[in-house]
């Protein structure tokens, strides 16, 4: 058993994080925040240019074939950085659900085009209501006519091109939208934590028969959602190992009563109890980027949404202390932590927040003989 | 023993209610309850209303306006401003700055600057905390020195400072003897016209994208001798009064009851989804928490003047901190996806109370990350009951 990265893992993690210390200072994050897309295309090439865009795909795509720990070592460092480019929802979910259910031709267009920056996608769904829920695709001789209004699509704004599931003769279809289509309304925000997402109202939107990506997909939105959730974990556990940072530094360097807090006992115990809840945050971010991609359900979900759980609980614990150890300070806009927060909190909430996950557990392990380990 | 209210206060909380319901402004009662920021002028037209009414300062000295309240009746009022939804008067004035002057200040500052507090002339902001002094208070560094007409020139930088934006004038704690054995014993009180030459004001927002602190700078800041409260280098004293004397409200019981209303009948819209029982289950402990918190806070009012154990204060202050914290975390959760919205980004104006609720959600949970560490924090509250109960 061996929980170490590989040298070229290791590499990854060291290029990347350099590149986002760089780059993703407070002021040049403000700046990406106020741009039209919210994010910042420039720092998208670059990731582009560094192979990140096309780590999970095969070679025979543009891909590099690359396993979960990158991802894992990816979506950390954006974490870290509190990035703001839609890795997770062009690459991961778009780029996942492509692989699971277009046809060939259609990945074949589109895989390669994620994977040079040159194709932003987005999913026109979050949260814990079923996929299809939002919208129905009524079958017409073009081919379907879509309606509804989902209210959360992360990136919905900034992306060209959508993934939208909706309910079809009692299946849950995918269609594969322009974002410019007529008869699409797009409320472009902000969530709190600056992620750019938007609103999306199909008022009788018809799309193409070449737009189906497929008629029946809900088993491979639940995959590609494991592997999304997992990804949210890693980028979790990214944040909460610079707040933990952050918070020690101040334990050093703040000075009250002639003497370095740090000097505390209260403080340095609650220091130690954030401690704790990272390593277990680690653990479970590893677990659940491992055992995502099992085609054994119960052991997939078991561990995604045990990780889910645990992380949104450690990451809360931590937060919150975070900004309590480092009193006012840790409460004013100007300084990071309360972005690093926000952005654990929001994460925590997508693609099904605690209680949705608890509530699968529930469903998976409420039989005596199958418990949760 | 007897635990129930007297049939004059039931008739006290029904008049101060009527009273209420019926003077408040409709549009300034429904920013109450969205939460969302009141104008300078919308606060000071309400308190106005409560000045004319006798209200304004109920738990003066009726020589300076008070209403004669019991503190008990102190309490009630305090709820009814919470559950009927009125503004909260801004508290530097009316019960920080007001009683220093009416307890320690010279006749001349009383008639000058209580009735002008009493009916908001004078919105006032607190001048304490420093970048490098906050818990650790006594080791401020703002400095006043005498000049050569006997007036203060004030120099530093305070931070921290609530709504100092509308603020007239700053109650301000400077170090007026350097040499002091004890730094505490160097410290005096002072009283500053805003509007002096020599204060530039810099907003702080808070991470939930609101504007209610501010850094306050002070360079060579003249300030008349006659606007030193009491004497020189026993400002900390006036301190600590102040600081001990807020014994209602800190705990902020009515605040918290009505927005635990206000999340029942969301829960409630739930009922027979996913996930229903868990937020039920944490809503009603912490419905038994906002019980025991009223029991000890009635339990600290009902007790003789003199008489209230010194642990009281520090455990509504812990207790109350931590039960609001909690309401304000399981509404961002029973909030879902619908939280997740930045300020002012939710898209159209709520269409009831329950989405009134969910567009705060966020933004409550985030700044109220601060009730434990203001106003002492919960560790220093926790320092303070254990040298009580231990003796040191």
């Amino acid at each position: 058993m061996n929980f170490d990265f590989t040298p070229e893992q290791q590499l990854l993690q060291d290029s990347l994080r350099r590149l986002l210390k760089d780059h993703y200072g407070a002021e040049a994050r403000r700046q990406y925040a106020r741009s039209g897309d919210g994010f910042s295309r420039d720092m998208w090439q670059r990731y582009a240019e560094m192979g990140l865009l096309a780590l999970p795909f095969p070679q025979d795509l543009g891909g590099l074939d690359a396993s979960p720990v990158e991802t894992l070592v990816t979506m950390q460092a954006f974490g870290r950085s509190l990035a703001l480019e839609p890795y997770l929802e062009s690459v991961v979910l778009g780029g996942g659900l492509l692989r699971r259910l277009a046809p060939p031709a259609m990945q074949a267009d589109l895989i390669p085009r994620i994977a040079d920056g040159s194709l932003v996608l987005a999913f026109a769904h979050e949260g814990s209501e079923a996929p299809g829920s939002y919208v129905s695709a009524e079958r017409v001789d073009s081919g379907f006519r879509l309606r509804g209004r989902v209210p959360l699509a992360v990136a919905g704004a900034a992306a060209q091109q959508l993934l939208v599931p909706a309910r079809c003769d009692g299946r849950v279809a995918v269609l594969l939208v322009d974002r410019n289509i007529e008869n699409l309304s797009v409320r472009a925000f902000q969530l709190h934590d600056g992620t750019s997402a938007a609103e999306l109202r199909f008022d009788g939107v018809l799309v193409d028969h070449a737009c189906l990506v497929s008629e029946d997909a809900a088993d491979a939105i639940g995959r590609v959602t494991d592997e999304a959730n997992a990804a949210i974990c890693s980028e979790i556990v990214g944040a909460m190992e610079e707040a933990f940072e952050l918070t020690r530094d101040y334990l050093r360097t703040r000075k009250q009563f002639g003497v370095a807090i740090g000097s505390f006992q209260t403080l340095r115990h609650r220091l130690a109890d954030m401690v704790v809840h990272l390593e277990h945050a680690r653990s479970m971010a590893i677990l659940a980027i491992m055992r995502c991609g099992s085609d054994d359900r119960v052991e997939r979900e078991s561990a995604v949404s045990s990780a889910k759980v645990q992380i949104a609980g450690a990451a809360r614990a931590l937060g919150q202390s975070a900004i309590q150890l480092h009193g006012g300070i840790g409460m004013t806009e100007e300084y990071s932590l309360g972005h690093l927060f926000m952005r654990m909190e929001s994460l925590a909430k997508r693609l099904g927040g605690a209680d949705a996950h608890l509530a699968r557990l529930a469903g998976i392990h409420g039989d005596a003989d199958t418990a949760v380990m | 023993m007897n635990i129930e209210f007297t049939a004059e206060d039931e008739s006290f909380r029904s008049e101060v209610r009527a009273f209420l319901e019926g003077s408040v402004d409709p549009r300034t009662r429904a920013k109450v309850r969205a939460g969302i920021e009141l104008d300078k002028q919308e606060v000071v037209d309400w308190v106005r209303v409560l000045h004319a009414r006798g209200w304004s300062v109920p738990h003066w000295p009726s020589e300076w306006g008070g209403a004669g309240w019991t503190l008990l009746q102190q309490m009630i009022y305090r709820e009814l401003v919470y559950e009927v939804g009125v503004p909260e008067a801004p508290s530097f004035g009316m019960s920080m700055v007001g009683p220093v002057i009416y307890t320690f200040g010279s006749q001349e500052q009383k008639k000058r600057f209580l009735p002008r507090i009493a009916n908001l002339d004078d919105w006032w902001c607190q001048g304490f905390s420093e970048p490098g002094a906050g818990s650790d208070l006594a080791s401020l560094r703002a400095t006043a020195r005498r000049d050569l007409h006997g007036n203060w020139v004030l120099d530093g930088q305070k931070t921290w400072t609530t709504l100092a934006q509308h603020a007239d004038w700053i109650f301000v704690l400077a170090r007026t003897n350097l040499d002091a054995s004890r730094k505490q014993e160097g410290i005096s009180f002072l009283l500053v016209n805003m509007r002096s030459p020599g204060i530039t004001v810099r907003p702080l927002r808070t991470i939930d994208g609101g504007h209610e602190i501010n850094e306050v700078f002070f360079d060579g800041v003249v300030v008349p001798a006659d606007q030193l409260v009491g004497e020189e280098n026993k400002g900390w004293t006036y301190a600590k009064f102040l600081l001990g004397n807020e014994r209602i409200g800190q705990a902020r019981v009515g605040f918290t009851k009505a927005r635990l209303r206000r999340i029942r009948t969301l829960i409630a819209r739930l009922r027979g989804g996913p996930g229903y029982a868990e937020f039920e289950h944490r809503l009603l402990k912490l419905e038994v928490e906002l019980r025991a918190l009223e029991m000890t806070q009635l339990r600290m009012l009902a007790a003789a003047e003199g008489q209230v154990p010194p642990t009281f204060a520090s455990v509504l202050k812990i207790k109350g901190s931590e039960t609001l914290q909690a309401a304000t975390e399981l509404l961002y959760d029973v909030a879902g996806i619908a939280a997740l919205a930045g300020p002012g980004q939710h898209g159209g104006a709520p269409r009831d109370a329950d989405e009134e609720l969910i567009a705060m959600a966020a933004a409550s949970y985030f700044n109220n990350r601060k009730v434990s560490i203001y106003g002492g924090t919960n560790e220093i509250q926790r320092n303070i009951i254990a040298q009580a109960v231990l003796g040191s």
